[in-house]
């Protein structure tokens, strides 16, 4: 007779009823004495694997973590895939791995990724809509409270420059944008701006503002707002996006609905980088000389026009909002059919590190944990919780440097075979799957906004294929010497790697050493913090390779950073890559630059990510996957990859 | 030596020693790689971009001219704005100042009233079962890490337990009364309390084991003074030397907060604040903060030596 004891009783987070959960209580101490394989025998034995799905083999995954060499991430991946389920956890299964959340799926677009092929993890289920849907319109609660983390000490100062350029994450709620980004295409919708018109040389936008846009102390939002911003954005000595506006050559406000820029030159990324700006209110400023940092209006009264209205600031606590109950886009503004806000009050609270933040979550202090680790999502299990998982902006890449002043011929990455050996010695999606648990996408390129991205299927990609990297290198000349590393001509290929100490950046790139030295390539690996980082990538360029993580902000502004005339210190090509002529990077940037329409650009942008994949200044490894976590008693998150858990306008209690 | 020369002379020694500190420490943050322009300008700032900034916040200047400019503000108490939030930087300090206070100062109160007891204790009863498991509590509490320790309390109290509050110095959004700030503040003065008992009663207990080999005690006692009298009246107060060195010591940290425990537990103290500013480079709130600390420990070691003379009537101040 088996014997059984519940599940909880022992600790066990496997499925989305722990209460009801049976586990094999001999099986469940040969896991506690790490004997997995006799546990899975038994198991086995009494007949237990077929009643459970591959949840078994998750649980086990946590116990797994370290470092493995290739073979055996090819070995255990084809464990997990053959579905060989350690069933032998619960007797009477109750992970359902076809659990749907309670809200469906809707909304249109690109296929929603499924992302370590996990439905639920404890009382923790994924989600993975693009658009929330809601039933009816959801009520306010004023007496509710909406409780968020940050990880910050201190908001200040509250300006819109500011707010823009230091810290977007309280900033985002207390203004409103001229123009947003669709959460899910990120192509550019309207928001105080209702419509805008470009003229055809592409050097005069016409913005035409809605005329229910008011500040919370009730003046509404004018065209003068709108210049006075674009003009703080431009001319503020802090201000970091002065490179955006500055082609702006003057504005007219023929009326208080209109705001009409004149640019000096064709900008392509205006409308979609320029015109994602917080507007503040011009009086407000009025009278104050210096810098807008310095004004009352940033540091202690804020005004602006977005959902939150600021309440207070608690320096290393907290900061409080109340609902802007006139907010303009109330219930019913866009296709999801929300509004909001829909809660009374929101609080901020700061905390020092995520690890702070992530206890406070599971404490139940805050509803919310972003960005959630993918080694936590166990942990995070604990706790009854919706963890969101969606695309990202990010990719995570490993860019050349040509141009090393430690390398007197510095040709070492000239010849393009050596790059495309070495994207051939990289198995990239076996390192999405152990090193981000399948919670990532497959990228050959830094653009990530779903428009301008060609469809992964038509990439050129580099398979895993060592023998065909050795054979690229042997072709340049690198011969294997007696210790398995490449030489030629006295020189030995070995290189010097850094890397951040950001999250997981450590970890793939030990695994890419590892890929390098099985074809023999020397990497001397450095994982750095962000100031000696900096002075290496930025001002010695002594380094061979980066390991470096790309954000896709704005509008093409990724490509820049392998445009030849991008180096420093007015461009981000750190690596000096030089790619010019007819059909090179560089003729296909400005191509798109000179464009105004997506119809335009986007061909040319499909052009770019093959001139890249042909030319490889970086070698790309995708991109992981945002997870957000939050508490299931609210609803309404909006995942974002632009801005994930900065939209709680669309939150309510459940 | 009268006190009061001493107080003099020791006040004397002050400025010289501050000047120098600010200056080592000057050096040091701008030696230092990185800078608050950098970390203003964010990730995807061009190396022109952090130029302009770094320009706009006076950072290119020469290093001698900075120095001059802020010694020059610090002499008239101002201690400048925050490279980061533009506040005032003494408005920071002086907002965070009773956060730490309450913190250290409640944490050293339970110590000293748990160590001095049980180190007197572990001495008297040296060797039995109670020196052994009080010597056993003091080597755990001096060898655990302090954040650990802190964590590991989070998750027991704070997650499993639900007992306790997790971070902050109240709930934000409720009123923060008296019972709410206690219990934000049992777990993290709970952390520096075991911390500090087990480091000082170690002292206590070796203060106290030399006293009581000595001449006079055993008279006393031959004499038919009653122990307790004995131990608390004569035997603890020479006993407790040591430990009012350490105590004038560890003053400064009633002003620095710790580090540690504040960013653990999110504490909105002083320790926080290093924390933060050193992580985002804002040298002017570290440089505040560095003289604010040199002027405690100076203090602290004045009210030390101070403290030992009226402990010892037989030293001298020199």
């Amino acid at each position: 007779m088996r014997d059984y004891t519940l599940a909880s009783s022992l600790g066990v987070s496997g499925g989305g009823k722990s209460e009801e959960l049976m586990v094999d209580r001999s099986v469940w101490n040969l896991m506690r004495r790490r004997q997995y394989n006799a546990a899975r025998r038994l198991a086995e034995q009494r007949q237990l694997v077929d009643e459970c799905g591959p949840a078994g083999i998750d649980f086990l995954r946590p116990r797994q973590q370290r470092l493995i060499a290739r073979r055996e991430l090819l070995r255990r991946t084809a464990v997990g895939a053959g579905g060989v389920s350690l069933a032998a956890l619960f007797a009477a299964c109750g992970v359902d791995s076809n659990a749907s959340p309670s809200q469906s799926a809707t909304g249109t677009g690109t296929a929603t990724a499924t992302g370590g092929g996990f439905e639920s993890i404890g009382r923790a289920t994924f989600r993975r809509e693009q658009y929330p849907t809601y039933e009816g319109t959801p009520a306010f609660h004023a007496d509710a409270t909406l409780r968020l983390g940050a990880v910050i000490s201190d908001p200040s100062p509250l300006d819109m420059v500011s707010g823009l350029t230091y810290y977007y994450g309280t900033a985002v709620w207390m203004y409103d944008w001229l123009i947003d980004l669709d959460p899910v295409t990120l192509e550019v919708i309207p928001s105080v701006a209702e419509s805008w018109d470009i003229s055809p040389d592409g050097l005069t936008y016409t913005f035409h503002l809605r005329s229910d846009a008011f500040f919370w102390d009730g003046s509404p939002v004018t065209s003068e707002d709108v210049k006075f911003t674009m003009l703080a954005y431009r001319n503020e000595p802090l201000s970091t996006l002065k490179s955006v506006y500055e082609p702006i050559e003057s504005i007219d406000t023929p009326d208080g609905r209109t705001v009409v820029v004149h640019l000096s030159r064709r900008f392509a990324p205006f409308l979609a980088w320029g015109g994602q700006m917080f507007i503040g209110k011009k009086a407000a400023f009025v009278g104050f000389e210096g810098r807008m940092q310095d004004a009352p209006a940033s540091l202690t009264v804020p005004i602006g026009s977005g959902p939150w209205i600021f309440e207070e600031v608690v320096p290393g606590s907290h900061a409080r909002f109340s609902a802007n109950r006139n907010w303009f886009r109330g219930a019913g503004w866009d296709k999801t059919g929300a509004g909001g806000p829909y809660y009374g009050t929101l609080i901020q609270k700061f905390y020092a590190d995520y690890q702070s933040w992530l206890f406070s979550y599971l404490g139940g202090e805050v509803d919310d944990l972003y960005p959630v680790s993918v080694k936590d999502i166990e942990t995070i299990g604990q706790v009854d919780s919706w963890i969101y998982d969606t695309p990202s902006t990010v990719t995570e890449t490993m860019n050349f440097n040509f141009n090393n002043p430690d390398r007197p011929n510095k040709t070492l990455f000239d010849d393009v075979r050596v790059r495309q050996a070495l994207y051939h010695a990289v198995d990239v999606e076996g390192m999405g799957k152990a090193i981000w648990k399948g919670f990532w996408e497959p990228r050959t390129s830094n653009e990530v906004h779903p428009w301008m991205l060609k469809p992964y299927q038509d990439q050129i990609k580099y398979e895993y294929d060592p023998e065909k990297a050795r054979g690229l290198l042997a072709e340049v000349g690198w011969i294997a010497g007696a210790d398995g590393v490449l030489e030629r001509g006295g020189e030995k290929f070995t290189i010097l790697g850094v890397c951040p100490k950001t999250y997981l950046a450590p970890e793939y790139a030990q695994v890419v050493q590892q890929y390098f030295k099985e074809v023999g390539v020397s990497m001397d690996l450095q994982i750095l913090d962000s100031a000696p980082l900096r002075e290496i990538t930025r001002n010695k360029f002594t380094f061979d390779v980066y390991f470096r993580r790309h954000w896709g902000w704005g509008y093409p502004e990724n490509f820049r950073e392998v445009v030849s005339t991008h180096t420093p210190p007015t461009g981000l090509n750190y690596g000096r890559f030089s790619d010019t002529g007819p059909g090179s990077v560089d003729d296909l940037w400005n191509q798109i630059l000179s464009t105004s329409s997506n119809e335009e650009s986007v061909p040319l942008f499909y052009e770019l990510q093959d001139r890249q994949a042909e030319v490889l200044p970086s070698l790309f490894f995708g991109s992981p996957h945002d997870l957000v976590a939050v508490r299931k008693n609210v609803l309404g998150h909006q995942p974002n990859p632009m801005w994930q858990d900065w939209d709680p306008m669309w939150w309510y209690p459940a | 030596m009268s006190t009061a020369e001493y107080i003099a002379r020791r006040a004397l020694q002050l400025a010289p020693l501050l000047l120098l500190l600010t200056v080592i420490v000057f050096l040091m943050i701008h030696l230092a790689p990185g800078d608050p322009a950098q970390n203003l300008a964010g990730p995807r700032a061009t190396d022109a971009d952090i130029e302009r900034i770094r320009d706009a916040m006076g950072l290119n200047e020469p290093i001698i001219k900075q120095y001059g400019i802020w010694i020059g503000k610090m002499l008239t108490g101002d201690f400048g704005e925050s490279f980061i939030s533009h506040r005032p930087v003494s408005d920071m300090i002086v907002e965070r100042l009773w956060p730490t206070a309450l913190l250290m100062g409640t944490a050293n109160i339970v110590s000293l009233l748990i160590a001095i007891p049980l180190g007197l204790i572990a001495a008297v009863k040296q060797y039995s079962l109670s020196d052994t498991v009080l010597t056993t509590i003091t080597f755990v509490g001096i060898s655990i890490p302090s954040f650990w320790f802190g964590l590991l309390l989070m998750w027991l109290f704070g997650i499993q337990l639900q007992w306790l509050p997790l971070s902050g110095m109240a709930t934000p959004g409720e009123p923060a009364t008296a019972i709410s700030v206690l219990q934000h503040l049992i777990m993290p003065a709970g952390v520096i309390a075991f911390i500090y008992t087990a480091f000082w009663m170690r002292f206590v207990r070796s203060g106290v084991l030399e006293v009581l080999t000595q001449d006079y005690v055993l008279f006393a006692r031959s004499k038919g003074l009653p122990a307790k009298r004995l131990y608390v009246k004569h035997v603890l107060r020479t006993g407790l030397m040591p430990l009012v060195t350490l105590i004038g010591l560890s003053v400064p940290e009633l002003i620095t907060g710790s580090v540690v425990i504040e960013t653990v537990f999110s504490w909105p103290g002083l320790g926080l604040l290093t924390y933060s500013a050193a992580n985002s480079r804002d040298f002017t709130v570290v440089m505040a903060l560095v003289v604010l600390a040199s002027i405690a420990v100076v203090i602290g070691n004045l009210l030390a030596d101070l403290a030992y003379r009226w402990v010892d009537p037989r030293i001298r101040l020199t």
